[in-house]
């Protein structure tokens, strides 16, 4: 667990230590938009700045920053919903995401990546988010709950029901493997 | 509380981490997003703060205007007029109301009797009275 930072200067080393992976995070809550992603990160920056978003020392501070992130990013999209409905087709995403296909192995992998990011995609937000917290950014599943906001039976539940169905969707691809 | 290890479990971390790897590739340095911030926070703080004010202020009026109760409308001297006059039950008669005709004429029933100046009327009932009551 990161140590709890007490003053402002402890707070922006933080900030900078995790700043790649708030980054990912960040990304999966805009549905992988950098530029979104950005914008959202620097909202949450500035919030933080402005003691909008306080750190009370109840969870870790790798929870409490994904919690006000994700809040910062829903924020965010509600003002921009428009853009979420003209969200393009899954199979479109996957092919956005995967490179041209070639012979060699890194691009098979990239090609299951962007087939994975695409699945992500299509699962409610909730399985996806507690998929991506608990297998990217390693977090249990309380902790999950806490970004969430939701109950960690709650959480369990979208996680159990977000792996079955990328298990579903993606059948071959773990045969494959 | 940890999650359930299944088989899948480590090829699904495989592939998400791998994305996250990718995702971090593409962040902006810390330094860039967190001048950045600092820059939009004064720039945009003070319109920022101004604007929640207005709507704080603007929310705060509605609310009292719904939420206030509002002062009971003034009677009008024709409405208190209007109330039904109480009638003694022994004395059928109207109370009159002063300058108020019309309440006195929203009497009881019988009222017409009272009123009636149909005389003929009444002397030719009381001759057929008479007429019959003869041997």
């Amino acid at each position: 667990m990161i140590a709890q930072p007490a003053d402002p200067d402890a707070i922006r080393a933080q900030l900078e230590l995790l700043h790649p992976e708030s980054f990912a995070w960040t990304l999966a809550c805009c549905a992988h938009d950098p530029a979104e992603a950005e914008d959202v990160l620097q909202m949450t920056y500035l919030k933080i700045l402005d003691n909008r978003a306080r750190y009370a020392g109840r969870s870790s501070f790798k929870t409490w920053l994904f919690g006000v992130i994700r809040f910062t990013a829903r924020e965010h999209r509600r003002w921009f919903w428009l853009r979420r409905t003209c969200r393009a087709p899954v199979e479109e995403m996957a092919e956005r995401a995967a490179p041209e296909p070639a012979p060699d192995d890194a691009a098979v992998r990239r090609e299951s990546i962007g087939q994975v990011q695409a699945a992500c995609e299509r699962l409610p937000a909730r399985q996806r988010e507690v998929l991506m917290l608990v297998f990217q950014h390693d977090l249990a599943l309380d902790e999950a709950a806490a970004v969430m906001g939701v109950s960690p039976g709650s959480a369990r539940k979208h996680y159990q029901r977000g792996k079955e169905q990328l298990r579903a969707w993606l059948g071959p691809q773990f045969s494959k493997q | 509380m940890n999650p359930t290890n299944d088989p899948h479990d480590d090829e699904l971390r495989g592939w998400l981490r791998a994305l996250r790897r990718a995702g971090e590739e593409k962040a902006p340095a810390f330094a860039q997003t967190w001048g950045a911030a600092k820059t939009r926070r004064q720039t945009a703080s003070p319109s920022w703060r101004l604007a929640w004010a207005v709507a704080t202020v603007a929310v705060v009026v509605v609310m009292a205007m719904i939420i206030l109760p509002r002062p009971p409308k003034p009677k009008s001297v024709a409405t208190a007029h209007l109330t039904p006059t109480p009638v003694n039950a022994m004395n059928h008669e109207p109370v009159p109301v002063a300058g108020v005709p019309e309440v006195s004429a929203e009497g009881l029933p019988t009222d017409f009797l009272l009123t009636t100046n149909n005389d003929d009327s009444v002397d030719r009932v009381a001759g057929e009275i008479d007429a019959l009551l003869r041997p």
